[in-house]
């Protein structure tokens, strides 16, 4: 599976979506579009949201599930939630 | 995994468990104290005495955990407010002090009471003459080597812990600690001179 790249593998700038295709119909969208804020984060944080929603949002089911402890997974969404609010701040 | 455990327990074990397995370890070592009277009397004091029964030791350890959380406690809640668990605070200081648990059991191995009357006479007039052996004083400067690497094995927990509580990282955080450790040692000798009223290594 391709990895989709959100940084500039050339200038580490922030990556934008250029076009977009449908399968079905063969339409193209061309543009300059963000990444939402989400789509930003690293592949493994995109993971432990997934995770987290998955766990209805128990931070100690996920701990439990992880074999980790609770204050190192409410460490990882702190990081994230970190990460997002920079994110959205640099967006506004 | 179990290298990885030793290094950071606190990235694996939190809550409940954490803290039943710190207390149970405080327990542990005061029970074994009371027969090899290696005095904890201090966040990073380990010493040698003759006096001390089981209560004198277990004291001895809840002073020096008292201190713990409460600097950790206080020093948690200015940097991050109330976004860590008063169970996890509690559970970690005491579980920082279970690397002690190898230095607490040195003297079923080696004998330190001899040199340490052989230092008190000779340096401090107290007691009666003793005459050591080389066999003696090497096993005396091994036990203080094995102690001194409990000693930053339970400060690189220490670090972990606090680490992991308040989710810091870096020189900062590593200086702060520093601190952290510094105030804690004040306040747990503090503490076991005005609870415990004497020096319980006779002093």
């Amino acid at each position: 599976m391709k990895i989709l790249p959100k940084t500039c593998p050339s200038c580490g700038e922030a990556m934008r979506v250029k076009q977009l295709h449908c399968k079905g119909c063969d339409t193209q969208v061309e543009g300059s579009f963000a990444f939402p804020v989400l789509l930003q984060l690293s592949e493994a944080r995109q993971s432990f949201i997934v995770d987290f929603v998955k766990h209805s949002g128990s931070l100690k089911k996920m701990a439990k599930d992880l074999n980790m402890s609770y204050p190192t997974v409410r460490n990882m969404l702190d990081d994230i939630i970190s990460e997002i609010q920079t994110l959205e701040n640099k967006k506004s | 995994m179990i290298s990885k455990w030793l290094l950071n327990p606190f990235r694996y074990i939190s809550g409940w468990a954490a803290l039943a397995l710190g207390f149970t370890g405080l327990v542990a070592m005061a029970l074994i104290s009371s027969y090899t009277k290696v005095h904890l009397d201090g966040v990073v004091d380990v010493h040698f005495g003759h006096q001390g029964g089981f209560w004198v030791f277990f004291r001895e350890n809840l002073i020096v955990w008292a201190s713990l959380v409460l600097v950790y406690g206080v020093t948690g809640l200015i940097m991050r407010g109330a976004t860590f668990r008063f169970l996890d605070l509690s559970a970690y200081t005491a579980m920082m002090q279970l690397p002690f648990i190898i230095a607490v059991l040195l003297p079923v191995f080696t004998d330190p009471s001899v040199v340490v009357d052989y230092i008190m006479h000779t340096y401090l007039g107290r007691g009666d003459p003793v005459v050591v052996t080389t066999g003696d004083i090497a096993g005396f400067i091994l036990m203080m080597l094995i102690i001194i690497v409990m000693v930053f094995w339970s400060l690189l927990w220490g670090f972990f812990a606090f680490k992991t509580l308040f989710n810091t990282g870096g020189l900062k955080a590593a200086a702060l600690y520093v601190m952290v450790i510094i105030l804690a040692e004040t306040l747990s000798l503090l503490g076991i001179h005005i609870l415990l009223g004497v020096s319980p290594i006779g002093l």
